[in-house]
């Protein structure tokens, strides 16, 4: 439990990180690096609950890309700066280091193990945002459609 | 020259600008269009892919400008410069005001740097909590974060002087790589943990991101050129830490 508390705090300030490194505009800073907190509070519990490493991240990227959404709404501000912060704890870093450390020493079947992990990783990132953003252009489009026929 | 050919300049700069700083294809598209439109071209007809903007502006009366404008430089993502773009067309397509102001207000924009300081701090936080929460201690996340200002300093410096990204990722990785592993000699450190921290720094996050975008919102090509790209900077990155690693072991 102690672990996860301190990953969850480390992936706050890690997005956080993020935020300053992107220039993310002053007052949104801190609903960006929000998003990275829960993004890996959604991952850890969907983790525990399934065990399933591409449907987690896929969820949790769901949910970070939802957020986003609805924030931009909110603070009438470009979505994907909200979603890029916050998909950063999902971001298969280690994966992708113990592959590549591991194809140094030749070790193939741990190579194919993370290797695996990582293309899970991504994938369910990608997954999971693209089917976000195919409805949030669909209510943009119907938006903008009715702002036509009005204006 | 005409004012037609004033705004078609004006509309690249724009693209240029939303390009450099990391926005998706789509969106250079649509603010071009939107803002065509409302200066007063009757069709506008644009084409971005992520090296190259293609914009002719159709008007009334059978006339119609055109030009196209390269782009080189490898985007560097810049949240701020995007919101203030989009909010500058966003009061332009309500009210288009004259190509003077409109030219100022680009300007002052576009003068906006992010400072080196601020995207040291942002790189350091980054690197030394990720890793922590990739399980490392303490020690390793300020160690991280020491070579995470000197791939900072790198970036700022170092980058402009390199041919491509592929490259200069390459040599920072391998710097950074050669750096964590001499330390490792003198303290004893999680050599593993450090490196995942350093790499979170350089890898593309927002061109995969984007990419993935691009492709799911239609435009093909210049998701699959950002997507090439971006695989080929992560993988130079990890023949950058794979070398040094290498070396680490031989010696």
């Amino acid at each position: 439990m102690n672990e996860e508390i301190i990953q969850i705090v480390m992936a706050f300030f890690g997005s956080l990180g993020f935020a300053v490194l992107f220039n993310v505009k002053k007052g949104h800073i801190v609903y960006a690096a929000l998003n990275g907190l829960l993004s890996c509070i959604v991952y850890l519990l969907a983790f525990s609950y399934l065990e399933n490493v591409f449907i987690s991240s896929m969820i949790s990227s769901v949910f970070a890309a939802i957020y986003g959404e609805i924030l931009a709404r909110i603070r009438k501000a470009p979505a994907t700066q909200f979603t890029i912060i916050g998909l950063i704890p999902l971001v298969p870093g280690a994966s992708l280091y113990y592959t590549m450390i591991y194809s140094v020493s030749q070790n193939w079947t741990k190579v194919k193990y993370f290797g695996q992990l990582t293309v899970e990783y991504a994938l369910g990132i990608a997954i999971g945002i693209s089917v976000v953003w195919a409805f949030a252009n669909m209510i943009r489009g119907v938006g903008v459609k009715k702002g036509n026929i009005s204006g | 020259m005409d004012n037609n050919e004033r705004m078609l300049g004006l509309l690249l700069d724009i693209g240029e600008v939303m390009i450099k700083n990391g926005s998706e294809v789509k969106r250079v598209e649509e603010t071009i269009t939107l803002m065509g439109r409302a200066y007063g071209a009757d069709k506008m007809d644009v084409f971005v892919i992520t090296s190259s903007i293609v914009v002719t502006m159709n008007f009334h009366n059978d006339k119609s400008v055109s030009r196209t404008r390269r782009i080189l430089q490898s985007p560097i993502t810049d949240f701020k410069k995007l919101e203030n773009i989009n909010d500058l067309s966003r009061r332009y397509c309500c009210d288009a005001f004259s190509l003077d102001e409109l030219e100022k207000e680009l300007k002052k924009i576009n003068n906006a740097e992010i400072r080196l300081h601020r995207r040291c701090i942002g790189g350091m936080l980054l690197t030394g909590t990720l890793t922590i929460f990739y399980g490392g201690n303490i020690k390793d996340g300020i160690i991280a974060m020491l070579v995470a200002l000197i791939i900072c300093i790198l970036q700022k410096y170092f980058a402009p002087l390199c041919t491509n990204t592929v490259f200069f990722n390459f040599l920072c990785s391998f710097v950074a790589g050669v750096l964590i592993c001499v330390i490792s000699r003198v303290i004893s450190v999680n050599i593993d943990k450090i490196m995942i921290g350093d790499i979170m720094l350089l890898i593309p996050g927002i061109a995969l991101t984007n990419s993935v975008k691009d492709v799911f919102v239609g435009d093909t090509i210049s998701g699959i050129m950002r997507l090439a790209e971006s695989f080929m900077w992560a993988g130079a990155l990890a023949c950058g830490f794979m070398l040094s690693f290498w070396i680490n072991t031989m010696i």
